[in-house]
């Protein structure tokens, strides 16, 4: 299939997803359908509620209190008819609610779970998760009356009966062990974003690497908040947790988004979009807390689709994998709706965790790999540098030219020993380097020149213009192009070189190098060692940011060299 | 003599020609230098040249075409370069000396010297250039059954039955044909191991006869000293 429609039908898809997940978060029903509606509430505090004959006809039910009430700390009872079957050993009656109880089974009371009062002082706080076990003697099989006495004056925020019921005590204890099993993920999360942390610490440069520890963290501490419930503490604590998990679930949803942006390296506009999309999520499920956490998923996800979309248009590399976990976090937010929080969001991240994961994998695997090549490379060109003047052209004529000087006029003949030392020390220093200063280069390439004066007997003019002659560029590139000129001289007549270096206001540095008196057509024809050398010092120097170009006419070889000052 | 000078780099010529002008004093006849491929490729036809001494890096660039063009030529050609790695190569061309950079008075005297002498050159020629028109052909040596003396030239007579013929005499090629070449007759080099046998024939004139039943005749004197050779 064509490249392009493929990006067009995963895009149209990816958008649909997004979609389909906020029409589906928009259309949930807020309040808790498995909520006992049998359950009747009224605020205060009668003994005469234990009871199981009183009618409480006219009590609200459960849900309509709460809609009707809001916020509420004080007292208030709660009864609901309850059935027993024959099972026996059904005989545990557990509580998750924020408050202090009384627990009264067909109007004998069970269970006291902290000591309900009438203030603050009085209270003695219970335990957000309370069982009991119900008596023998009230266990038979058919209908009976559980009412519940509370009192919430250090509640935070609303009342919440969270759950109410009963069961046999294996019930129970294989409920706490799958409560118990996040915390098994616990420690990955925590060891990866440790790991993650260490390596953005040492090397400071991915900020990436940071907002994935950061996510990794936050999702082992989200965990560990979440399943503390399991553990039972103080019910009043329970409002804070709440608040907890509603600032850890706003970071964490946050840091989706970061992560892809500063991943795939998109325009840092990108991170704009991060609290954009938080505040509406929070604006769009403001109700309650709960409510604000799904939102703030619901909208981070849908962004972060945005962000990867975007980056897999912009052909980011690995930019799929991200695509990739972002809609399955999608159509898990979109299927599970109310019970993604609860259940579904360790999975989802977990998912999630191990594809970036795979794409940091991938992206180290691949910096490794051109840290290498760069290595390799400024190796190579430094044994280039080396071996120019080393190898046997050069150095053998040379010493056969200062043998002859030696035996015709030693004085001219030390001197000509003199300049090739300095030629050499130049060399071996600019060897380890990869810029050195223009005028070191240009007294490098001047150097040269008399070298070749002295072996040719001829003299070379090189004028020189330098707006910035502290300016660095890489080493011997001039020297090539000196040297170029020369293996491709004239046979005839002088040759001449000249250099010009002009920085525009915009910082771009030029080097206009001129040699006349060279045959063109043989240097149009060589793309040979000399320009392939220039290139490869200035993608070391200055990657990606840089241009050259050789042009020759009437016996004028000319070469504009262009890069970004400032490597 | 006639010796021309094939280098760009004046000093190095310079260098060469006052250790040739020393060497052969009043042997010397014209001694010419070429700066430039394009001045040598004039000046190889000014006269007849006896020594070429060929820098083979003209301007840094690969001159080995041109010492195929060099060898394939009535004169001797001897190399002056700085790749002493390629000497090798060379010689298995045809070059009568190759001299490696940087030398010295000596080196360029013992090329001399072993010329004048008529002594054989330092080659370990396995091909032989000849010139067919504007083109040169590389012919391997074990191609060649014998050579044949015909005027100023020699006549290569192939295994497969073709003649060529190479523009150095008989006299000069045969100092850059490797040891086991014997000239047999003042008209006639062959290789030994291709020898089956000699036998005199009537009249008191000799032969030898190689592989594929081929006379060749051989003269008394040379028969002599084969003879000597052969029975050692």
């Amino acid at each position: 299939m064509h490249r392009t429609s493929v990006k067009r039908i995963v895009i149209v898809a990816a958008g649909l997803i997004g979609l389909g997940t906020l029409l589906s978060s928009l259309s949930t029903h807020w309040g808790r359908t498995d909520r006992p509606e049998r359950a009747r509430v009224r605020a205060g505090d009668q003994m005469v509620w234990k009871d199981p004959a009183f009618d409480d006809s006219d009590w609200l039910t459960y849900s309509a209190w709460q809609r009707l009430t809001g916020p509420y700390q004080g007292n208030l009872w709660l009864r609901q008819p309850l059935k027993l079957g024959d099972d026996p050993s059904v005989n545990t009656f557990v509580l998750v609610a924020v408050g202090s109880s009384e627990v009264y089974f067909d109007g004998e009371l069970i269970g006291r779970n902290g000591v309900v009062g009438d203030s603050r002082d009085t209270e003695v706080p219970g335990s957000l998760l309370f069982m009991c076990s119900i008596p023998g003697h009230l266990l038979k099989p058919g209908d009976h009356e559980v009412a519940l006495r509370f009192s919430n004056h250090r509640g935070i925020s609303r009342f919440y009966l969270l759950g109410a019921g009963i069961g046999s005590i294996q019930d129970v204890v294989s409920f706490t062990r799958r409560t118990l099993f996040p915390f098994l993920f616990l420690s990955v999360f925590l060891v990866v974003a440790l790991y993650f942390f260490v390596l953005y610490a040492l090397n400071r440069q991915q900020a990436s690497h940071l907002a994935f520890a950061s996510l990794c963290g936050l999702t082992g501490l989200l965990l560990f908040v979440e399943s503390i419930r399991s553990f039972g503490y103080p019910y009043h604590w329970h409002g804070h947790r709440l608040y907890l998990v509603m600032i850890l679930s706003g970071i964490l949803a946050g840091l989706v988004p970061l992560f892809f942006i500063l991943h795939h390296g998109l325009s840092r506009r990108w991170l704009i979009g991060i609290p954009a999309a938080l505040l509406v999520g929070a604006a769009m499920f403001h109700r309650s807390l709960d409510q604000v956490s799904f939102g703030f998923f619901t909208c981070a996800f849908i962004y972060a689709q945005a962000v990867v979309c975007f980056a897999f248009l912009k052909e980011k590399t690995d930019s799929w994998i991200g695509l990739l976990g972002i809609n399955q976090a999608l159509i898990v937010l979109a299927l599970t709706r109310l019970t993604f929080l609860e259940q579904w969001l360790f999975g989802c991240f977990t998912l999630l965790i191990v594809l970036m994961l795979i794409s940091l994998s991938l992206q180290s695997r691949r910096q490794r790999a051109q840290f290498q090549e760069a290595r390799l490379r400024s190796a190579r060109l430094q044994i280039e540098l080396l071996q120019k003047h080393l190898q046997p052209h050069f150095m053998l004529n040379t010493l056969t030219a200062v043998m002859e000087w030696l035996e015709r006029e030693p004085k001219a003949g030390v001197a000509f020993v003199g300049l090739l030392a300095q030629e050499m020390k130049t060399l071996n220093r600019f060897s380890s380097q990869t810029l050195v200063s223009l005028e070191e280069e240009l007294r490098l390439c001047r150097n040269h020149l008399e070298i070749l004066a002295y072996r040719n007997g001829e003299e070379y003019p090189f004028q020189t213009v330098c707006e910035n002659p502290d300016l660095e560029v890489p080493p011997a590139i001039i020297l090539t192009l000196v040297e170029n000129g020369v293996s491709y001289a004239l046979d005839e007549g002088t040759l001449q070189f000249e250099m010009r270096q002009r920085i525009t206001p915009t910082g771009r540095v030029h080097i206009d190098f001129k040699a006349v008196g060279v045959d063109i057509h043989i240097g149009e024809a060589d793309d040979g060692t000399g320009s392939k050398y220039i290139k490869a010092r200035l993608e070391e120097s200055f990657p990606g940011r840089w241009r050259l170009n050789a042009s020759g006419n009437e016996q004028t070889w000319v070469t504009n060299i262009e890069f970004e000052g400032g490597p | 003599m006639n010796i021309l000078i094939v280098e760009d780099e004046r000093i190095i010529a310079q260098r060469l020609e006052r250790f040739i002008r020393a060497g052969l004093g009043s042997k010397l006849h014209v001694l010419q230098t070429a700066p430039s491929l394009s001045a040598a490729r004039l000046q190889v036809y000014d006269r007849p040249w006896d020594l070429v001494f060929l820098d083979l890096n003209l301007k840094g660039r690969d001159g080995f075409e041109l010492l195929q063009d060099a060898v394939a030529s009535s004169f001797h050609t001897v190399v002056v370069s700085a790749y002493t790695d390629r000497a090798f190569e060379a010689f298995q061309y045809g070059v009568f000396d190759f001299i490696g950079k940087p030398f010295d008075e000596d080196r360029v005297a013992k090329t001399l010297n072993t010329f004048l002498s008529n002594q054989r050159g330092q080659s370990n020629t396995r091909t032989l250039a000849v010139k067919k028109g504007r083109d040169l052909k590389l012919i391997p040596l074990e191609d060649v059954l014998f050579i044949k003396a015909a005027n100023t030239y020699s006549e290569l007579h192939l295994v497969s039955g073709e003649q060529e013929l190479h523009s150095k005499g008989l006299e000069q090629l045969g100092r850059v044909l490797p040891n086991d070449w014997v000239r047999v007759h003042k008209s006639y080099f062959v290789p030994q191991s291709r020898i089956q046998s000699w036998a005199a024939a009537p009249g008191s004139s000799y032969k030898v006869i190689l592989t594929g039943n081929i006379e060749i005749p051989v003269s008394r004197r040379r028969y002599m000293a084969f003879k000597q050779t052969w029975l050692a």
